[in-house]
């Protein structure tokens, strides 16, 4: 009898775990948190994680602010910056071969900004607000037919040859007078202005304004 | 009845290993995912002692086949467009000698696990399948590592961009080979890592 239920344990003890471990995982109560918004809160256009290193135990002359632009004038720029290149070989075909191709958002990388100066954020996003005033329409126009359908190329690349097909974002270079200013915490009223001629080239990139160009060698 | 008993543990032993058996699902890799491992890769992977010599932005190159009776899309794409080609690429220069590699990720959805294929070579040193009175052909250094990964092939070309010179013998050869393990030691690492990131395969 006693090594019955000696047998009995030991089989309790196999069997439990195996019971366990066969069984699916219960589902754990998810509870939502919001632990931290999902882009870095800025102010003024500056991450609050870099306003942490101006922490001032005394005044200090902050600056420079944004305050204006002025464009003198700007000039769209057909090939700023390389979004993608397609590149069909031909050369073993005794046909000719169609290419045909959809650039979408996706595609875009690099910088949005090619400039003689270096500014702040925030100072960029002033002059690219300025700008985008001053040309609104016109990126209006692009941004519909552009964003809707993706740019799109065509190419019949004929036998023996190799077809190319280049898509550019299309860039505005502009020069003018940014107005920046700078002010003391012990008197942020009294601002001291200074003006910046610039000259960049710059592109809005969250939208789809390209160039592109097919060939053959 | 102690029979029964020791039957009874047997078979719950036996269930017990069949549970803790992991099921491994065979699952075709989506080619948004391809191209994505590919674009990580190419940014991301920066390896010491050479120079990334592509642009940043994607050079996309496909090829008609000549005529023939295997393959009825006439080009290395998938879906009907150029869109999708079947193979990205990113080359890789050293910066301490005249090694030149060419990374290639191959849309492979048939291919099932993570394995070297082969290493393909040429070189003035290798001559056992060369008949005697042609071995002095000039040859470059050239290495060609074969990966098989889940859903793609990786073929990594490593060429010595040197002209092909008398003095290259064994000795020339085994630099050769120790830039080209320089390149694969790190370029394995971030392969492996980028790989499970992307497609989050355990």
């Amino acid at each position: 009898m006693r090594k019955k239920v000696g047998l009995c344990i030991l089989t309790l003890l196999l069997v439990v775990p195996a019971m366990v471990s066969a069984a699916p995982y219960p589902k754990q109560p998810q509870t939502k948190v919001t632990v931290a918004p999902a882009t870095e809160t800025t102010q003024n256009g500056i991450p609050e994680s870099e306003l942490a290193d101006m922490v001032r135990p005394t005044d200090v002359i902050v600056g420079p602010v944004f305050h204006s632009y002025d464009p003198d004038g700007y000039v769209t720029v057909k090939k700023f910056r390389e979004i993608i290149t397609f590149e069909h070989d031909n050369t073993r075909n005794s046909k000719p071969y169609n290419m045909s191709v959809t650039v979408t958002r996706s595609e875009s990388q690099g910088s949005e900004w090619n400039g003689s100066l270096e500014f702040t954020g925030e100072i960029k996003a002033g002059i690219l607000a300025e700008l985008n005033s001053t040309v609104g329409v016109e990126h209006k126009t692009t941004r519909a037919t552009n964003e809707a359908v993706g740019a799109k190329g065509d190419m019949e690349v004929d036998p023996g040859k190799t077809g190319f097909i280049r898509f550019w974002y299309k860039g505005r270079t502009t020069d003018g007078t940014v107005r920046v200013y700078y002010y003391n915490t012990a008197d942020p009223s009294n601002r001291t202005y200074v003006d910046k001629a610039i000259d960049a080239t710059v592109f809005v990139a969250d939208h789809m304004d390209v160039f592109s160009e097919a060939w053959q060698e | 009845m102690r029979s029964k008993m020791l039957l009874f543990i047997v078979v719950m032993l036996w269930i017990t290993g069949c549970a803790n058996e992991t099921t491994t699902k065979s699952r075709i890799l989506a080619y948004d995912d391809f191209k994505k491992t590919f674009s990580t890769f190419k940014e991301k992977f920066d390896p010491g002692q050479f120079d990334k010599i592509s642009p940043e932005h994607l050079a996309i190159i496909t090829a008609s086949f000549p005529e023939n009776n295997l393959d009825a899309r006439g080009a290395d794409i998938i879906d009907h467009s150029v869109e999708f080609p079947a193979r990205y690429e990113a080359y890789y220069k050293s910066e301490n000698s005249s090694l030149l590699v060419k990374v290639n990720f191959i849309y492979f959805p048939t291919s099932k696990e993570k394995q070297f294929v082969t290493i393909n070579s040429i070189s003035p040193v290798q001559n056992s399948n060369i008949l005697e009175d042609y071995r002095k052909i000039p040859r470059p250094f050239f290495d060609e590592y074969l990966l098989s990964m889940e859903g793609y092939l990786v073929l990594i070309n490593f060429i010595d961009i040197n002209k092909v010179a008398d003095g290259m013998n064994d000795q020339y050869q085994k630099s050769f080979i120790e830039d080209t393990l320089v390149f694969y030691e790190q370029f394995e690492k971030s392969l492996l890592q980028i790989h499970h990131e992307v497609l989050q395969i355990e």
